[in-house]
């Protein structure tokens, strides 16, 4: 017997155990995955909590669920001992929710210094990314304080792409714009705010970093299902495997992230 | 085996009889941020495998019959289930500070979210909200936890959760 299907795809799937699926279209050159936990990240690639700094706090919210708040200029939570190679091609992802809008808003970055990569909202309330000390383009994609999105900003050598998806109402939009070349990153990773200390004033759910390209069709791939990278859908409880005698094709497919479809004699 | 795999019919979609769940603490009048746990009551207050039939999946509903509380964008309750390993005497800890809008009333992630906002406007009469998708239903002996964080104090009266379990398998 298998359960119901028990996530709504874009609300956060409650009960389901984070971690690192390297099946996931987005798992190709993974440098980072992280979730929120109490008051700070947790790496999913590395198994550690963050460094905390300033006074994030904590939050459970109705559609993101559990969320590092970052509210004040420092607040963060930092990963050191990261790659300092100097990716050409990343992709940075995040679920949030915005508090306020109105000012320069650093979501997640590549360095803690002003170098590698980052992402963050304009003053002008749209999503952009920064090549640190090097180059700034803005996707144009207007955002909204106290909607849930998914953003994910994928880079390579010639052109960045956006796509923001609503968790409300599941509206997708997407970008492109001029791409920039880096400056080498410092090996700390960033969650929260930047070295001038502009907080991103939300409250962060999950974020992710990888060395890879992602085209905008695998990008809306990924955002059919937001959540999946962070929580895969992997074995179910106990009854899955205790699954009916002969039960071999629900278990299998279980295992394989598949669903058992239709009708059949086995 | 034959047949499809569908979802079990039962009652409106609940297998078996869906619980009210009983209270230690109540949810009424429950300030922001602070949680109520279920009392001792079988099958109502401290649940088994047997208060659902054994159904490993359960959906979950908020009902209100007062007005007067006003959730802000992103509340919701966060429910935990309350687990027992020695059938019911001992639970697992909950937080040794008091919780609050930012002091989690467990250390685990939630078991399942009833998210609660309805626009910035007051919560009316009779108004319901269901859990955001199927959880799991407790192994083990457990309570429930939940936790108001909807942003705002709840009203004095009556309000409840319903709990139900669901199930899908070959027909």
């Amino acid at each position: 017997m298998k359960r119901p299907n028990s996530r709504e795809a874009l609300a956060y799937p409650a009960g389901t155990r984070p971690s690192v699926d390297p099946k996931h279209i987005a798992s190709a050159g993974l440098r980072f995955s992280g979730v929120a936990q109490g008051a700070n990240f947790l790496s999913l690639t590395q198994g550690r909590l963050g460094t905390r700094a300033g006074s994030p706090s904590f939050a459970i919210d109705g559609v993101i669920g559990p969320a590092f708040n970052a509210i004040a200029t420092t607040d963060a939570s930092s990963f050191s001992g990261q790659s300092t190679a100097n990716d050409a091609t990343v992709t940075l992802a995040v679920i949030l929710r915005f508090n306020a809008l109105g000012a320069t808003q650093t979501i997640l970055g590549t360095s803690s210094a002003n170098n590698g990569w980052r992402i963050y909202a304009t003053a002008g309330s749209t999503l952009a990314f920064v090549a640190g000390g090097v180059a700034v383009q803005d996707s144009g994609i207007s955002i909204s304080a106290g909607v849930p999105y998914l953003f994910i900003v994928s880079i390579n050598a010639s052109v960045a792409n956006y796509l923001v998806r609503n968790l409300h109402t599941g509206k997708v939009v997407t970008a492109s714009s001029a791409s920039a070349s880096p400056a080498a990153p410092n090996g700390t990773y960033l969650i929260g705010t930047n070295s001038f200390s502009e907080c991103a004033n939300a409250k962060i759910a999950a974020v992710m970093i990888s060395a890879r390209y992602m085209s905008l069709w695998q990008m809306r791939q990924w955002a059919a299902d937001p959540w999946l990278f962070w929580y895969p859908r992997t074995k179910d409880y106990p009854i899955a495997v205790a699954a009916v005698g002969g039960g071999f094709i629900p278990a299998w497919a279980m295992n394989s992230n598949l669903p058992v479809i239709g009708t059949g004699t086995h | 085996m034959a047949g499809n795999f569908l979802y079990t019919a039962g009652t409106d979609g609940f297998f078996s009889t869906k619980r009210v769940v009983t209270w230690a603490t109540s949810l009424n009048g429950l300030a922001s941020g602070a949680r109520a746990i279920s009392d001792t009551t079988a099958d109502t207050g401290k649940f088994t495998q047997s208060s659902f039939s054994n159904a490993p999946m359960g959906m979950a509903y908020f009902t209100t019959v007062t007005t007067g509380w006003t959730p802000t964008a992103g509340g919701c309750f966060a429910c935990w289930w309350n687990y027992s390993y020695d059938g019911g005497t001992n639970f697992e800890v909950e937080s040794r500070t008091t919780p609050s809008a930012t002091v989690p009333a467990v250390a685990r992630p939630p078991d399942f979210l009833i998210p609660v906002y309805t626009g910035g406007t007051a919560i009316s009469a009779g108004d319901v909200f269901f859990a955001s998708g199927p959880f799991p239903l407790p192994i083990h002996s457990a309570k429930l936890i939940v936790q108001n964080m909807t942003g705002a104090a709840l009203a004095a009266q009556a309000h409840t959760i319903t709990i139900g379990g669901v199930v899908s398998g070959y027909t």
